[in-house]
């Protein structure tokens, strides 16, 4: 680009959704170009900062997590149907170490367990599954898949 | 949280230590770590032994490790600040992943590169363009800043 971006151009690039490199780099010329003039706008600068971290890696919207019902939701597992030496992944602690273990299961797959602790600070922030990254609001349409719990269904 | 976390992976690496790098406290801020990896034998950066300095947030882990190299390398994904495309590292980043992972996903970076999500364009575009040129000069940065 010859000429330096105007604001325009910053917000084209997130209209046509343009890469996330490509958006990045844009926005850095603009916010060199803002520094350059004399009056500069602080306001509209400190605006654009809102959009890109100190890495200059766009931030990601805040609406990823779940709500708070929905830990309610989880399926809770007794201690007694957990294996001896399984990990929450997330503290990385044995299930049978804990004093009062309180372990949910997600519905990507019935042996992802996780303390409730653990999982639910992590799916206020992303609604995904740790260990095979499943939107875990997607409930119905994991089990239709699953053959394993169709199976279960059929001689249950 | 995590605290005892980092203190549990700093015990996993000592007592299953990964080949091919290494990972530790700086000083007594166990929030500051340092690695180094080695290049991996079948890229230009065989022979090189890279430093990498990890900051743990406090939210560890539940936002990701940042880390950045802090030995020069020519690479399509590391810039010459050091830091790191690795979607990992930022958006793709889990909970269940450990610093031992990342640094082994890190390895697989050097001898794989994605030149189709450079944070260098030069060197993504020779990379592409001109493979025997790419690896001459990663091989000679190697020599120079890594051995």
């Amino acid at each position: 680009m010859s000429r330096q971006p105007t604001l325009r151009d910053v917000l084209d690039t997130f209209l046509t959704g343009g890469r996330a490199e490509n958006q990045s780099s844009i926005i850095s010329e603009y916010l060199e170009s803002l520094r350059q003039q004399e009056n500069s706008p602080e306001m509209m600068e400190a605006l654009v900062r809102t959009i890109l971290d100190p890495n200059g890696v766009l931030l990601q919207g805040e609406d990823k997590g779940i709500d708070d019902d929905f830990l309610d939701t989880l399926e809770r597992v007794k201690i007694s149907s957990v294996p001896k030496d399984k990990c929450c992944p997330i503290c990385t602690n044995e299930f049978h170490q804990e004093e009062y273990p309180l372990i949910v299961e997600l519905p990507c797959n019935s042996k992802h367990y996780f303390d409730l602790d653990c999982i639910g600070p992590w799916l206020k922030l992303n609604r995904t599954c740790p260990l095979c990254r499943v939107d875990v609001t997607q409930r119905k349409q994991i089990e239709v898949s699953d053959s394993e719990e169709e199976q279960d269904l059929m001689y249950g | 949280m995590s605290l005892k976390r980092i203190n549990k992976e700093l015990s996993d690496l000592g007592r299953d230590p990964p080949s091919s790098c290494s990972a530790g406290p700086v000083g007594d801020d166990l929030y500051h770590w340092q690695a180094s990896i080695m290049g991996p034998p079948d890229s230009p950066y065989a022979g090189g032994v890279f430093f990498l300095s990890i900051h743990f947030p406090t939210d560890y882990p539940f936002k990701p490790p940042k880390i950045s190299f802090q030995t020069k390398i020519y690479h399509p994904n590391i810039n010459s600040n050091g830091n790191i495309c690795l979607d990992i590292l930022k958006d793709q980043w889990s909970p269940a992943l450990t610093i031992s992972k990342v640094l082994l996903s890190i390895c697989s970076l050097l001898t794989d590169a994605n030149p189709d999500d450079p944070l260098v364009p030069e060197i993504a575009h020779i990379y592409k363009t001109d493979r025997a040129k790419y690896e001459a000069t990663a091989k000679e940065w190697t020599k120079k800043f890594a051995i």
